[in-house]
């Protein structure tokens, strides 16, 4: 892949990092574990269950990451100052920030397909049908497609608020309380389709997911466009704390 | 499309400030300023805190716009490098480390990066330290790898903010030396400072700015006065 210096230079640090290290582990680990757990229910939900729970967990551990990422990336950068420091020296504004946003997407995506593809060899050695088809199916590619587009989204998105923000080291918390605040989410709608007994087919959630996540991409493209319009030196220096 | 009047002498200066306003939240914080760089000279702005220093250098460099008046380059506004008040370095690196990582930020390729090191880091004395981590630096020498973090790019305008603040005297010694070394090799340099007795040792011209406004200008070389009584003289005489 041709990055930019810059974009390499940012993974190698945030790599190095002991905070992402362990949240790359955890995120690994525990939905790993989850996946195979319930990849043993023989339940007339099994179907449904395991897609569900499959793409909420793609989806969780993208929003725990992502915060991970633009925090040790773009707020960093603006707490400390450094982004004025490239903008006096005739960096381009949105040139910094589109380096800044895709780092922080591919060390959200990184874990996530090493996390799926774990999931697949798993599902390959220990022949799970239920992933395998799962996996193997058009519907997953649909949502696969969606997700990426939606993640490169929210996290531009992120990144030009956090650059734009006056007080950055919010956004981190904000984040970081959606994050856990969706997961509970997930999970309570989960648990209460499957105890309402109106059970819908493996296809028709990923379909559904899918979709969903398209449709918030169109509206995070918009927001998007607006705050880049917002996107000036001055509105970046004068957001930085004197 | 509005016509920028001509400035008299404009290919005399490197930079012209004519006639620049600027207010931030409803304040102005700079109030008809003007001035012109001449080319190859240490050029001084000076002035209480709050005066609008910071201000008028980030009008300079572009970081913000001007409300009124014009600012002219001489040169190409690209060739200009800035060093801020506060140091930006990567604590947990080396100083060669910091010197490579911001070469990458600022398009600097690594032998760029070697030649500066190799020109100025025996200047500066820092050749023995770049080995260590930052954290580990006295302030004077992260000042003086802030400095030559801004030499990287080898432009021919320095803008130099603070560049001795918190320095011990030995380093701003060192950092004198270093201007004029600077100067030698046909740059231009523009500094501010609160130590006066500094800028009138290393200046050739010094502007004092005084509650966003333009006070006075003084050319250093007819200049044989006291300037830290220059000074203060000028903000009793503009406060009375």
């Amino acid at each position: 892949m041709n990055l930019h210096p810059v974009n390499r230079l940012n993974l190698k640090d945030v790599m190095r990092s002991p905070s992402y290290l362990s949240m790359a582990v955890v995120v690994l680990l525990v939905p790993l574990q989850s996946v195979i757990q319930i990849s043993y229910g023989r339940s007339d939900s099994a179907g449904f269950t395991v897609a569900y729970t499959l793409l909420i967990l793609n989806i969780s551990v993208y929003f725990l990451v992502n915060m991970l990422t633009v925090s040790l990336i773009v707020i960093s950068e603006k707490s400390t100052g450094r982004c004025e420091y490239y903008l006096a020296n005739k960096l381009e504004v949105q040139r910094l920030t589109s380096i800044y946003s895709l780092s922080s997407h591919l060390l959200c995506i990184g874990p996530i397909v090493i996390l799926n593809i774990l999931i697949m060899g798993y599902a390959l050695m220990m022949e799970q049908k239920i992933l395998q088809e799962l996996y193997f199916s058009t519907s997953f590619v649909y949502f696969a497609i969606t997700f990426l587009l939606f993640t490169r989204c929210v996290t531009s998105v992120m990144t030009l608020v956090s650059m734009l923000s006056t007080t950055p080291e919010r956004i981190r918390t904000i984040l970081s309380v959606g994050s856990v605040l969706f997961m509970f989410a997930a999970t309570l709608t989960g648990t209460l389709i499957n105890t309402l007994g109106f059970i819908p087919g493996r296809s028709t959630v990923i379909w559904t997911f899918g979709s969903s996540l398209l449709l918030l991409t169109l509206l995070c493209a918009l927001v998007q466009h607006v705050l880049k319009k917002r996107l000036t030196n001055e509105a970046v220096i004068l957001s930085c704390r004197q | 499309m509005i016509l920028k009047p001509a400035i008299p002498h404009a290919d005399k200066y490197v930079i012209s400030v004519e006639a620049v306003s600027k207010a931030l939240q409803g304040n102005e914080i700079i109030k008809n300023v003007s001035f012109h760089i001449p080319f190859n000279s240490i050029y001084a702005i000076i002035g209480p805190n709050g005066a609008g220093k910071t201000t008028l250098l980030r009008l300079i460099t572009r970081l913000l716009p001007l409300d009124q008046g014009y600012i002219r380059y001489g040169v190409d506004e690209q060739a200009v490098s800035v060093l801020l008040e506060n140091d930006y370095l990567f604590e947990a690196k080396t100083g060669i480390d910091n010197l490579r990582d911001f070469g990458i930020y600022l398009g600097v390729d690594s032998a760029q990066v070697e030649s500066a090191v190799t020109r100025y880091a025996g200047l500066l004395q820092l050749n023995s330290a770049l080995g260590r981590k930052v954290a580990n630096y006295s302030k004077g020498m992260k000042r003086k790898l802030s400095l030559l973090i801004t030499l990287l790019r080898g432009t021919d305008i320095l803008i130099l903010d603070e560049l001795t603040s918190g320095v011990d005297s030995e380093s701003r010694m060192v950092m004198r030396a270093m201007l004029q070394q600077l100067k030698a090799e046909g740059k231009t340099i523009v500094i501010t400072s609160h130590d006066l007795a500094e800028v009138q040792k290393v200046s050739d011209w010094i502007t004092i700015l005084v509650d966003g406004c333009n006070a006075e200008v003084i050319n250093n070389a007819t200049f044989d006065g006291d300037l830290e009584k220059r000074f203060f003289d000028t903000l009793e005489e503009l406060r009375s």
